[in-house]
């Protein structure tokens, strides 16, 4: 990957532990959107990868079906460290949260009936819907700053479909993908 | 809850599957999450499910942690681990696979028409997400009015959305969501 700037310094490789520590650290502090957080990592403060190769990967990532964040730390480990570095870096992403997980489950699962938490967690509920709103309306600028209606009318279709015709998701995928598959092959260069 | 391989085994099923399926991310399989959770296999009611997706939205970590919560909830700890890997598993293996191979297509139509294609399939499947999870937790036209309100300042700033949480957590307490 050529570098840009001439200046800029040469980029590190990341021992396996730096991997496994610094997806834990991800993990720790990734509030709503890990990858954000994952990109200043990489690429600003440890130097591990390139702005460019980082965009690439980061596309392969959102392009792959499965969590995307645990995508990155797939492909990412990969790249600096093997297999080895693979499992390093997505062992770091999961492993603290999931530990996390199984603690506030069971605290959910022992307290969750008590009045107040179950006014709370109703609140806060309703704003974890606004922020998957939110979030939608942030995704689908790009596809509305193309003037064309054929991406707004797939996702438009994929939402009533799985959304509120509640269809089950591999039927809708079946039909809609090539479907939107088609329409984007017309537009390709 | 009847702890045995059989359950096991079909929380492994589903969230492998879905893995697979999972076309723009981990929230992405939230509707399907919910119609297998909650319809199909009833594992929880709909209320159970808006409180574990709440839980996982606000908790640090990455956002297919429903998965671990709603196997923690059908079968405890062994169900968490199973939920996890399944959800993971399938993906990773084949991430890694492609990155190989990513390269060699970059320029090639089929890959930029498929991406280019699956862009709209995942805003349309986090919208369907937000709407199964919106009709789960909005009971009254102040809920209604808190969704809509976080919508627009997620879209619209910056802001750190643990202070959404935090605000709607407080009106809840309050008893008026």
């Amino acid at each position: 990957m050529p570098e840009m700037t001439e200046n800029a310094p040469p980029l590190q490789v990341p021992t396996l532990w730096n991997l496994f520590i610094s997806f834990v650290t991800i993990s720790v502090l990734g509030f709503g959107g890990t990858l954000a957080w994952a990109r200043r990592m990489a690429v600003d403060e440890r130097r591990w990868m390139s702005a460019t190769e980082f965009n690439e990967v980061f596309a392969l990532c959102q392009f792959l079906p499965g969590p995307n964040v645990a995508n990155f730390a797939v492909v990412f480990g990969a790249r600096m460290r093997g297999v080895p570095g693979a499992i390093c870096a997505a062992g770091g992403l999961i492993v603290p949260s999931l530990i996390l997980m199984i603690v506030l489950g069971a605290l959910y699962a022992r307290y969750g009936q008590i009045e107040a938490l179950q006014r709370v967690l109703a609140g806060v509920s309703t704003a974890a819907a606004g922020l998957i709103f939110g979030t939608t309306a942030r995704m689908a600028q790009p596809l509305l700053q193309l003037k064309q209606w054929q991406g707004p009318a797939v996702a438009l279709a994929v939402l009533v479909a799985v959304g509120v015709l509640r269809i089950p998701l591999w039927w809708a995928l079946i039909t809609l993908i090539p479907l939107a598959i088609a329409v984007a092959w017309r537009r390709a260069p | 809850m009847k702890l045995d391989a059989g359950t096991l085994l079909a929380i492994a099923a589903h969230f492998s599957l879905l893995s697979l399926l999972a076309v723009g991310g981990g929230n992405a399989t939230v509707p399907e999450m919910h119609r297998h959770a909650v319809e199909v296999a009833h594992w929880m009611t709909d209320r159970q499910f808006a409180d574990i997706f709440a839980i996982a939205q606000a908790a640090p970590g990455p956002n297919f942690l429903i998965s671990t919560l709603i196997g923690y909830q059908v079968a405890g700890i062994s169900g968490a681990m199973v939920a996890t890997l399944g959800m993971c598993g399938p993906s990773s293996v084949l991430a890694y696979y492609a990155s190989n191979t990513w390269e060699r297509f970059k320029y090639a139509r089929w890959r930029i028409a498929t991406q280019n294609g699956l862009i709209p399939v995942s805003v349309g499947l986090i919208g369907a997400s937000g709407v199964i999870v919106a009709q789960a937790a909005d009971h009254s036209v102040l809920a209604y009015a808190v969704t809509a309100v976080t919508a627009v300042i997620t879209y619209a700033t910056r802001l750190n959305p643990v202070w959404l949480f935090a605000g709607a957590g407080l009106l809840g307490l309050a008893g008026l969501v």
